[in-house]
């Protein structure tokens, strides 16, 4: 029994809000090794191999473009390890002395990031975005079936670029803005009506069968009062809400002129439009194929994520957490525990535990 | 099941589709829709499920029930537990990303419970044959496994009523019969109500019940197969060889066929000399070899999609490119042609590598029509599309449309491009990469979509194109035009040429790429129905 995706996505997403609230160089370094050490163990190889190279292949870029901006562009005082010649290129000066402190700097930062881009490779190598989309709510199909099919369907739209420049060639010609984009759009709104129309005739946005007589009552479903068109508004403009009051929430989070409370408040508010928007959805009525359980070892994967970062925010010092420009600075017993937490999935997710012998099967 | 009541559709241009049609389909039978291209096949299976009028331009009037219920009334969603629609090209309508969840798509909408939602894509996937590939990705499987799929996806909502548009138009022979053999099992085991429209009617026509025959002149007839048909341009080889030696009843099968034959035989003492058949190879043309491809071969990542094909072509002689769906043929094609991917190999046209000459010179050397030609054009009209070809060939002004009128007469200049019917757009594609004239065409399955008039048109066009002496590939499933076409068949599978020789010899001996002719008369060479006329003439 794999774990449930969404498990998957709150660790992945605890490991990097965890990365964003350090600059302990020790600690990134633990949380890059537990995320490789995640996926080397628990992912399907095939998606290993596919997916998250690619997400390997950005983050070493990353570190990479951090360490040599900061060796163009220097800036600050500290020890120097190099000294190159300076070029002056009107008001900005490139290369001259690069001191250790700028490339401890670059070298933090860029780790941030590649932890950040990483864990969310990871996520998405581990349960498919697609397949967690399945598993929101079924109050919301409406909205995730579209994003389902937007998301499956853009791949075609670079497959569709690259025959038609192809193309192009055959006629003798460099393949132009034009000679590209009017067969790409024509060829891309011809198969979205082509889609729109499978689905409408597959049943989507159906009337649902009748469900079991004992499951809903008449009172059930006489319960709506309000008009139907002011009902049809209320889950966008409620989803819409919630998305906009978390942004609120995350800048009141970082601006110090906010007052303290105002993050909380906000995020109850979010939940609250949230709960709003999942209730007044129950005119839709849709089942998942073979949705996965939440089992104990979801909850476990999901835990080392969030109790990882919890730790990081409330129980270790800004004295640890962020520590200056130093290569191998003091760690508390509460960081290196976190740090090593984030690794728990290897021990309670690993596919000994979860073996998926049709998939590989299939797959050979 | 299916009542036509006095239906009419008339297009926002003016033009009358269907002209007053009133007819009805059986239930527990297999119906074949059949007529040129353009006659409003598609049409009429779409009103089946109700997406015409409900998601096409057009006035219709009349009315089409399907159990009773109205699809005017009743919105095509709504339908899908009472009709099954699946549509020209699969791919284009999935929904998800893997076998098994595409199956549930439709239950899942429709809010049925996660246990008999699970019995349900089981016994499906036993029944259109998945089981093995449940958890593939949609993208990796070949056209016959993804039409197989798109069936399948349908079936689950257990419709009373399937309507399939032109299934085995893209497939290989194989691929073809085994899509058809599912049907015919929906239509015996299941009692499934099926209407499926189709070009190549030779694949078809011995599984139909009926058939539903549209002229074109928006009128629709319905009957039995061979009266219908015989006579007509959509006539299928086996009607055609029925017609001119007045076999009666017309056979509709092979099997049936052979009885006929058999007396053809006796009558004219079997074995004919046919050493020089009509159309045959040139023996002069070896000589001339106008590119030779030595090792050639294609990767995408672990893919090996070609692997060290060596071949000539010679000036003058055309080759038929067949294979499984997935063989490498276009991958071949594209590498010879030198814009398309090559890995190790080399091609020579007159002294020169077409993939080192830039793509200007290289159009001059091979021109390729690719498989979707509307990847070509980018202008609005047939007019400005010929314009810009002159521009793009350096050729004098007029040279694309004079070349077009010479293959196709009668297109008005002012039509968009993708309004012109199949056969019309795949000449104005020949037309617009061959402004220059080359030394070599290839085509990539040119005939998906061809009724048997523009095949027969397209034919004529290849053949007075190769005796200008250009080399011409065709790359094609179609065993019929290769039959009518090719001087050599090449056979690949794998990535490999796995055979290559004669077309007569290389047909007659395949059992999955023999023609309808060559099957009837099998073993003696005749593999055409000219073969056949021109022997019983004599």
């Amino acid at each position: 029994m794999p774990v449930h995706p969404a498990a998957w996505w709150v660790w992945g997403l605890g490991v990097a809000a965890a990365a964003t609230t350090t600059t302990h160089l020790v600690v990134l370094v633990i949380f890059v090794a537990a995320v490789l050490a995640v996926v080397a163990s628990c992912a399907d190889p095939t998606r290993r191999g596919s997916v998250f190279r690619t997400y390997l292949w950005v983050a070493g870029w990353t570190v990479a473009v951090r360490l040599v901006f900061r060796v163009v562009l220097p800036a600050g005082a500290g020890t120097g390890v190099l000294t190159l010649p300076e070029v002056s290129v009107g008001p900005v000066v490139l290369f001259g002395t690069v001191t250790r402190e700028a490339l401890i700097g670059g070298l933090t930062g860029g780790l941030q990031l590649a932890v950040v881009i990483l864990a969310v490779g990871a996520a998405h190598t581990l349960a498919d975005a697609l397949g967690l989309l399945r598993h929101a709510p079924s109050a919301l199909a409406g909205i995730t079936t579209a994003l389902v099919v937007a998301v499956s369907v853009l791949p075609t739209l670079g497959r569709s670029v690259l025959d038609v420049r192809q193309a192009a060639r055959l006629r003798g010609k460099c393949p132009g803005l034009r000679r590209t984009v009017v067969p790409v759009l024509e060829g891309t709104m011809d198969r979205s009506s082509a889609l729109a129309a499978a689905m409408e005739s597959r049943g989507y946005g159906a009337v649902p069968v009748p469900p079991p007589a004992s499951s809903s009552t008449a009172s059930e479903l006489q319960r709506p009062s309000v008009r139907p068109s002011v009902r049809r508004l209320v889950q966008p403009v409620s989803l819409l809400g919630a998305v906009g009051v978390v942004a609120l929430a995350t800048y009141a989070l970082f601006d110090a002129s906010w007052p303290g409370w105002a993050a909380p408040a906000l995020a109850c508010l979010a939940v609250l439009l949230c709960v709003v928007a999942l209730r007044t959805g129950t005119t839709v009525r849709r089942t998942v194929y073979r949705a996965e359980r939440w089992t104990v070892r979801a909850a476990l994967v999901a835990a080392s994520g969030v109790v990882a970062l919890g730790l990081l925010v409330v129980a270790v010092g800004p004295r640890v957490a962020h520590p200056g420009p130093v290569l191998l600075p003091a760690l508390s017993a509460v960081g290196l525990a976190a740090a090593l937490l984030t690794a728990l999935p290897v021990v309670v997710a690993s596919p000994a535990a979860a073996v998926r012998p049709r998939r590989e099967e299939a797959l050979a | 099941m299916i009542v036509f009541d006095d239906v009419s559709l008339v297009h926002d241009d003016g033009r009358v589709v269907l002209d007053h049609v009133s007819t009805t389909i059986e239930q527990g039978q297999l119906t074949l829709v059949a007529g040129g291209t353009g006659s409003g096949k598609s049409t009429l299976l779409a009103m089946v499920d109700g997406l015409v009028p409900h998601f096409s331009p057009g006035v219709m009037t009349g009315e089409v029930t399907v159990d009773g219920r109205s699809t005017r009334l009743v919105r095509p969603r709504d339908l899908a537990d009472l009709v099954g629609y699946v549509a020209q090209n699969p791919a284009h309508g999935f929904v998800t990303s893997e076998v098994e969840s595409e199956l549930a798509f439709s239950m899942e909408q429709r809010g049925v419970s996660p246990a008999a939602m699970r019995r349900r894509v089981e016994e499906t996937l036993d029944l259109v044959g998945l089981a093995d590939l449940r958890d593939r990705p949609l993208r990796s499987l070949s056209l016959g496994q993804q039409q197989r799929v798109a069936i399948g996806a349908v079936l689950t909502a257990a419709p009373q009523v399937l309507v399939l548009d032109e299934p085995t138009s893209a497939l290989d022979p194989v691929g073809a019969e085994e899509v058809l053999a599912i049907v015919r099992r929906l239509v015996e085991d299941l009692g499934l109500t099926v209407v499926l429209a189709e070009h190549r009617l030779e694949r078809v026509l011995h599984a139909a019940d009926g058939v539903l025959y549209l002229p074109g002149d928006g009128s629709v007839r319905s009957g039995g197969a061979a009266e219908l048909l015989r006579g007509t341009s959509s006539a299928p080889p086996l009607l055609r060889l029925a017609d001119a030696l007045g076999w009666d009843p017309a056979p509709l099968t092979v099997r049936a066929a052979r009885h006929f034959a058999r007396l053809v035989a006796r009558d004219d003492g079997a074995a004919r000399d046919l050493a020089a058949p009509l159309g045959g190879p040139r023996e002069d043309a070896y000589d001339d070899p106008r590119l030779v491809a030595r090792s050639v071969s294609v990767r995408y990542g672990d893919l090996e999609a070609v692997r060290s094909v060596s071949t000539e072509l010679s000036s003058g002689e055309v080759v038929a490119l067949m294979g499984r769906n997935g063989s490498g043929k276009s991958s071949l094609l594209w590498a010879l042609q030198g814009s398309g991917r090559r890995d190790g190999g080399h091609v020579q046209v007159d002294g020169s590598d077409p993939a080192a000459v830039g793509p200007r010179r290289a159009r001059d050397l091979v021109a390729l029509v690719p498989q979707d030609v509307t990847d070509l054009f980018f202008c609005e009209t047939v007019d400005d599309e010929c314009r810009a070809a002159d521009h793009d060939a350096a050729a004098s002004d007029g040279t694309t449309r004079a070349l077009l009128a010479s293959m196709v007469g009668g297109i008005d200049g002012g039509t968009h491009p993708r309004d012109l019917s199949e056969g019309q757009r795949l000449a104005l594609a020949l037309a617009v990469v061959l402004a220059v004239p080359a030394r070599v065409l290839l085509l990539d399955e040119p005939t998906r979509g061809l009724d048997y008039a523009a095949k027969a048109t397209l034919v004529d066009t290849l053949r007075t194109i190769a005796r200008g002496g250009t080399a011409v590939v065709v790359a094609t499933h179609d065993v019929e035009l290769a039959a009518d076409l090719a001087d050599r068949v090449v056979l690949m599978a794998q990535g490999e040429i796995v055979a290559d020789g004669p077309a007569r010899e290389m047909l007659t001996a395949s059992t999955g790429f023999a023609p309808q002719v060559a099957k009837v008369f099998a073993p003696s060479p005749w593999f055409r129905v000219s073969d056949v006329l021109g022997s019983t003439a004599l």
